[in-house]
């Protein structure tokens, strides 16, 4: 029901956003996974009608929403990556005051109201005053705002970022239901990859303004398929045990980690008695021995050579 | 619009500095004002008794005569000198000095006898008197030069006396006191001036002994009014610069995620202003008047004319919060924007005569003053008090609404597009 074609926005001399496809249907829950700078916010801002693109498209069931957005802004709601409420009003004045501004009608509103803070269990705390809030409790009234006019596609932009684990869980518990539950299409764009893994069913993933991978969750972890991550604990680590280790055959990369090395080798290349040779040889023990399973995490690294909390 | 004003209402009222600025320091520095103005003419409790001489070597028609002279010689136009003569005529500094130093309000601590200044000089280096008052010759013609013609003064009333005394400073103050307020209200009326209007002197002058009468203003009525206009252009500044929080906060990108109107954003803090000003306005008028009496004996009519001059003042300072509100959203430097809010305000302050008394600024200058929001509102209650004419305020009015609708204008002309153009 949601399309980009080809978005870009350029600031100056910075392309921030490089020709993004992307598209949502109606009742998915796609996640949108970058680091810092990546341009995520900015695409959001320029479908949520926020910000004109430099150039490309953004569709609504088909038409295009640059000109007249008054449609699109009836249907999304968006969670902006900051939290965007009037510290000196309560949570209810602040949900009172934006649902007015989202024209929602009185007798609705107060029922919307009472729904979205049950929804973000802070019915009981409606009376107190944002700035009085901690950071989760201030993230789920943020929430709750974009709530109030029961928006068909809801965008988030980093809701869980600094938050206490509860905030946390309740924040990922509210998005899981809104999807399946009233099938509101979601955009989800989080730092924390264990979330998108555990809420979308399709990820987008974009670093320097451009689109890097996208597919299912299996189809991006397939990416890494044909290759192994060895963990190896060493009492020790020396570097011709990394110049050796690298010299074997099929091993792709090596890195030092805290505690010893990390070995990227070609999938299924049984590596174990050639490395422990080479460890007995520097008078080194192996302490643990692990092959991982490739995680997003990995899938992500691999693309972008980041991690994706730094 | 509503949603927006509930909000902009809300958010002041939990910011109890913010009231407290608009509030208590306005009625704060009244207070203090009032109380040491009036405590100078408080006579009941007045512990001193003086006895003094008053000493006269002006003459009051050829100080007029010397002025019409004046007058004649200057490149005036013909109703412009018929103007002023016709306020010199009425208008007898000496005698009105002689009339209040007699009034009956002081005559009990204060004696005082007319005679010449040698016997005056004689009775003070005898112990005999406290002090003298001399007025000396050609003072009224450069009183009234001064005040009419904007020229600088030569001859100013002493107070004559052996050494420093409570007496001769109370005497002093007194004196002092009475000619700034003639000073005052002549200036006034001069300010005020349509071209036809008689100019309205007080009867024999010895009225206006602070706060014993309502008629002509006093000095603690003149402060009250500038003080609280001047307090009411901070509002504008105050209410507008709330927008930097919101843009930092990112709730007003909030409302552009929606179909509502962003002008109403605007319109809202246009409104709220209003609101505040008329409160703050009313409320300080009251307090002040409730502890000072300001304005004694004053008629149903005339607070009805000060509420309309005060809904006057909140429509402009309305006005230029709009102004400082689209500023706000089109600039995105939060010191620029506080800058340039605070340098206008204090012009028109200044200007307008919230810092010192408008009739002591030059005369060009006072003449732009009464075109500022709070100098307009100033002259018109000045005059109004003195003569309630329903009829006199339709100008100030028009004016006020003038000045709204000019910046209402400029706000909307300045207010950006939405924000879909970064
Ligand atoms: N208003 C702006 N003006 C100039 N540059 C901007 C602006 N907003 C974002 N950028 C730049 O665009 C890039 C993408 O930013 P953003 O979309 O916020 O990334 P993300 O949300 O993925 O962290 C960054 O390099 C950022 O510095
Ligand atoms: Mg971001």
């Amino acid at each position: 029901m949601l399309e980009t074609v080809k978005l870009s926005k350029t600031f100056k001399n910075i392309k921030a956003v490089d020709e993004i496809d992307l598209y949502l249907n109606r009742g998915e829950s796609v996640g949108l996974l970058g680091p810092n700078g990546a341009g995520k916010s900015t695409t959001i801002s320029m479908i949520s009608s926020l910000m004109k693109p430099t150039s490309g498209d953004v569709l609504l069931n088909g038409k295009s929403t640059i000109k007249d957005p008054s449609e699109i802004r009836k249907v999304l709601g968006v969670v902006p990556q900051e939290i965007a409420l009037y510290e000196e009003l309560s949570a209810y004045e602040n949900l009172k005051f934006f649902g007015e501004v989202y024209s929602v009608d009185k007798k609705r509103l107060e029922e919307r109201i009472q729904y979205t803070l049950e929804m973000v269990g802070l019915k009981e705390r409606q009376k107190g005053l944002i700035k009085t809030f901690s950071g989760g409790m201030k993230r789920r009234v943020n929430i709750a705002a974009a709530l109030l006019h029961e928006p068909e596609i809801l965008i988030l932009d980093e809701p869980t970022v600094g938050i206490d684990p509860q905030s946390r869980n309740h924040i990922l518990e509210t998005v899981k239901r809104l999807n399946e539950e009233q099938g509101t299409t979601v955009l989800y764009t989080s730092h924390y990859m264990e979330e998108v893994e555990q809420l979308c069913d399709r990820v987008y993933i974009v670093d320097h303004g451009k689109l890097v991978a996208s597919g299912t969750i299996n189809e991006l972890l397939s990416i890494l398929s044909s290759e192994d991550t060895i963990q190896i604990q060493l009492s020790q680590t020396t570097d011709s045990l990394i110049e050796k280790v690298s010299a074997i055959d099929h091993v792709l990369r090596v890195d030092e980690t805290k505690e010893g090395i990390r070995v990227i080798s070609k999938k299924g290349s049984n590596l174990l008695s050639q490395i422990v040779q080479i460890a007995e040889s520097e008078d080194l023990q192996i302490v643990h021995f692990e092959v991982e399973v490739p995680s997003l995490e990995d899938v992500f690294l691999h693309l972008t050579g980041k991690t994706l909390r730094d | 619009m509503g949603p927006m004003l509930k909000k902009d209402l809300l958010v002041f009222w939990r910011d109890r500095k913010e009231i407290l600025m608009a509030l208590l320091l306005p009625i704060g520095i009244i207070a203090i004002l009032s109380f040491v103005l009036s405590g100078m003419f408080d006579s009941e409790e007045s512990p001193v008794n003086v006895d003094a001489a008053l000493v006269i070597e002006d003459s009051q028609d050829s100080g007029v005569e010397h002025f019409a002279n004046q007058v004649e010689e200057s490149q005036l136009s013909e109703s412009e000198r018929e103007r002023l003569l016709m306020q010199a005529s009425q208008f007898n500094p000496t005698t009105m000095l002689e009339e209040f130093l007699n009034h009956p309000d002081l005559s009990d601590w204060l004696n005082i006898e007319k005679m010449n200044k040698e016997e005056a000089t004689e009775k003070i280096k005898a112990g005999e008197l406290h002090a003298a008052v001399y007025i000396p010759s050609g003072f009224t013609a450069s009183f009234l030069a001064e005040v009419l013609l904007d020229e600088s003064s030569e001859a100013t009333i002493q107070v004559l006396a052996e050494e420093t005394s409570t007496e001769r400073s109370t005497l002093g103050s007194i004196v002092g006191s009475y000619v700034e307020s003639m000073n005052l209200q002549l200036a006034v009326q001069q300010l005020g001036q349509t071209e036809m209007v008689e100019p309205q002197l007080p009867e024999g002058g010895t009225e206006h002994v602070a706060g014993s009468d309502s008629d002509p203003f006093n000095i603690v009525q003149y402060f009250t009014l500038a003080i609280g206009s001047l307090f009411a252009l901070f509002i504008s500044q105050t209410v507008a610069t709330k927008t930097i929080a919101e843009k930092r906060e990112q709730v007003f990108n909030r409302i552009l995620l929606t179909n509502y109107p962003p002008i109403y954003f605007l319109l809202g803090k246009i409104a709220s202003a209003f609101v505040f000003v008329w409160l703050q306005l009313v409320i300080t008028i009251l307090v002040i008047q409730m502890f000072f009496d300001v304005f004694p004996n004053a008629s149903a009519e005339f607070w009805l004319g000060l509420l309309l001059a005060i809904t006057g003042l909140a429509l402009a300072v309305g006005g230029l919060t709009g102004i400082f509100t689209s500023l706000t959203l089109k600039m995105n430097d939060p010191d620029a924007i506080n800058g340039i809010a605070t340098v206008i305000i204090m012009t028109f302050g200044a200007l307008g005569g919230g810092f010192f008394p408008i009739m002591f600024l030059p005369n060009f200058l006072q003449h732009i003053g009464i075109w500022t929001p709070n100098g307009k509102f100033l002259v018109s209650i000045l005059e109004w008090v003195q003569q309630p004419a329903l009829e006199d305020l339709t100008a100030p009015l028009l004016y006020f609404v003038g000045f709204f609708l000019v910046s209402l204008v400029i706000a909307l002309v300045m207010f950006p597009r939405r924000g879909r153009n970064e």
